[in-house]
């Protein structure tokens, strides 16, 4: 069900924007192909901000727009996000790929999305049950950097503690190596390099991907067990101490290989060594990206 | 000739029997299955692991007619010996014996039509050998959804074109209807949980309705290459490739060598026009440029040039294409808006 005062401060924002000529494109939602889903929706015409609209079914993330050449091209940009996605936003104007000159940014406070698999079924409830996990750790309910903020019309997440988020990366911890390979063999089977993880994700923006580089070819080509395995593993390490957590790659495979395990378990290391969480702060140096003489790795010293 | 159609009764409790009897007289039976909080195919050792009751598994069975990565030989160097092996035996090997069972009408009407196109000029031995190694038990859909739009694709929920079988239920029981020698073969060492029957018996088709006609969306695309309808629309595709590998009609592969200067194999594995280095030449130029421009590239292969070539269109409507879309795009929408604009 689409938040309709929600809807009315988008549309009236995205107007006033595209009329002023500050903006000429707006990158909102807009309602889906069935009343359960919302789809991106792009207008350069003030007219047509009737349509934005918002809802917990707005699960894209719409940053992934802004590293497309054809959207690129627009200049300056309006986009309308949610506090995990805004992170994003905040990631790419750190590693120079937007300029916070050409972006408005149109926050919306947002007290969690539903599973998409659930609201498929025709789940209407935001609830611990039916969200996903990054909804139950948000800290940013409210993005960390907008030029306007809408309001929540949905109540906040009532956490009884019951449902522990990314519950898969203890177990993994427990896991022997052994254990561990045993596991992600298995769900890299399942793999049909179809690079949806790649092509949804707003940090993934390089315009010639590693598996695309073939003199020489680094990565096995096939979608068995050693092209599979390579291709996850350099993805992952792509996105170690960048990745924010807005799961889009999680929600986008089709073949339901939980890789959300793999990316928390990252930002859960980067955190704990290097005290480091991604896309909070636009003038924070990447942390991959800068050399610290604190740093307590000996061999780089 | 053409084998005339047999009809067929067989009550709930002797289906399950029959799965039950090809499983243990070694077929290997492959249906839809719960997995990962979504259903798949895969391969049942009972009857009961497969879910008769969801509409359509997430992805659809392509991969067994045309693998992700297939290997089509095998080379080794040893002093001034080469040796070569045949891909050929090992998947016409693997195939003997398999029944997909439980799929559903829209599935089944792709393998004629992938056919056309592997058998065109080259005949292609890997898919041949692999679809006439495959019998297909489909189950005729009561309750399409509405991403379903086989009915337009020249289908129906209750089509028997590329089954071998085609279930239809009757209550506790179901109709079977049998295509060809092929699904006939099959029954014929469990006939007894069967009874024949005739046409007049099995409950005729419903009136299926379409709400767009498919030749009007053809006849859009005829004349519109360049409209801006496909730039506008698809600015929000991102160029993944879930369409076209959810896709049970979509074929397109890509071939490479693997291996090191003593030993190798040369493969196709899955490849799909909606990634940007599909049509990129060597000299840098890429003739599809945007996301607008492969995306139109799916729709034209899809309802217009295979239909112009093969007298058949490139889809089936299973929907998969939309209901998998990360960005919520969905090609029955995209078809019918094109037969309104025509």
């Amino acid at each position: 069900m689409a938040n309709t005062k929600t809807g009315e401060k988008l549309q009236k924002i995205a107007k006033d924007l595209l009329e002023s000529g500050e903006v000429s494109l707006i990158i909102g939602y807009a309602k889906g192909s069935n009343p359960q889903r919302m789809r991106p929706f792009f207008t350069t015409k003030s007219e047509e901000a009737g349509k934005l609209s918002f809802s917990p079914n707005a699960v894209q993330d719409l940053a992934v727009f802004l590293k497309k050449p054809e959207v690129k091209k627009f200049g300056k940009i309006g986009i309308v996000v949610k506090g995990c996605d805004e992170k994003a936003v905040n990631t790419l104007i750190q590693e120079y790929q937007i300029s916070r000159d050409d972006i408005k940014i149109i926050g919306v406070e947002c007290n969690g999305v539903i599973r998409q698999n659930l609201a498929d079924k025709g789940e209407t409830a935001v609830s611990e049950s039916t969200v996903y996990d990054k909804c139950l750790i948000c800290e940013e309910h409210i993005p960390a950097l907008y030029d306007f903020l809408v309001e929540s019309e949905e109540p906040k997440l009532n956490l009884s503690g019951n449902v522990k988020p990314y519950a898969g990366i203890e177990k993994l911890e427990a896991m022997s190596s052994d254990e561990k390979n045993a596991f992600w063999d298995k769900e890299f089977d399942k793999c049909i390099k179809c690079y949806a993880c790649r092509q949804v994700c707003p940090l993934c923006y390089c315009s010639r991907c590693i598996v695309e580089k073939n003199m020489p070819q680094w990565i096995d080509t096939n979608l068995e067990e050693t092209g599979n395995a390579q291709w996850n593993l350099i993805r992952a390490y792509h996105l170690s101490g960048r990745c924010i957590g807005c799961g889009e790659c999680e929600r986008a495979c089709p073949v339901n290989i939980p890789l959300m395990l793999i990316n928390e378990k990252m930002a859960k290391d980067v955190y704990n060594l290097f005290g480091y969480k991604s896309g909070l702060d636009i003038n924070a140096k990447p942390v991959f990206g800068v050399f610290s003489e604190s740093d307590f790795n000996d061999f780089i010293k | 000739m053409k084998m005339e159609e047999k009809y067929f009764e067989i009550s709930s409790e002797n289906l399950k029997k029959f799965v039950e009897r090809i499983i243990a007289d070694n077929f290997e039976v492959i249906a839809p299955m719960d997995k990962d909080g979504d259903t798949f195919y895969g391969k049942i050792s009972k009857f009961e692991e497969a879910n008769l009751d969801i509409l359509l598994p997430k992805m659809s069975y392509k991969e067994y007619l045309l693998p992700k990565t297939e290997t089509l030989f095998e080379y080794s160097f040893s002093g001034a010996d080469t040796d070569i092996k045949d891909g050929l035996e090992a998947a016409a090997g693997a195939n003997q014996k398999r029944v997909i069972f439980g799929g559903r009408p829209c599935d089944a009407g792709a393998g004629p039509i992938m056919e056309k196109v592997f058998n065109w000029d080259y005949k292609d031995e890997f898919f041949n050998e692999r679809f006439k190694n495959l019998t297909i038990i489909s189950i005729a859909c009561e309750k399409p959804d509405t991403y379903c739009f086989c009915t337009e694709m020249q289908l129906s929920p209750e089509s028997s074109y590329g089954s071998d079988i085609l279930l239809k239920k009757a209550g506790a029981q179901y109709f079977a209807v049998i295509t060809g020698e092929k699904g006939l073969k099959l029954i014929k060492p469990y006939l007894s949980l069967f009874k024949e029957t005739t046409k007049a018996q099995v409950p005729a088709d419903k009136d299926w309705k379409k709400i767009f006609e498919i030749e009007k969306t053809k006849s859009f695309l005829d004349k519109n290459f360049e409209h801006n309808y496909f730039q506008d629309r698809f600015l929000s595709c991102i160029g993944c490739g879930i369409c076209t590998y959810a896709c049970p009609t979509c074929h397109c592969f890509d071939i490479q060598d693997e291996g090191t200067l003593k030993e190798g194999r040369r493969i196709r594995n899955w490849d799909s026009c909606q990634f940007g280095i599909f049509t990129l030449h060597t000299s840098g130029h890429n003739p599809r440029v945007t996301q607008g421009d492969r995306y139109r590239q799916r729709l034209m292969h899809k309802f217009k040039i295979y239909s112009e070539k093969f007298d058949k269109y490139l889809c089936v409507g299973c929907g998969r294409c939309s209901r998998n879309c990360p960005e919520d795009i969905d090609i029955k929408e995209v078809a019918k808006d094109l037969a309104d604009m025509a």
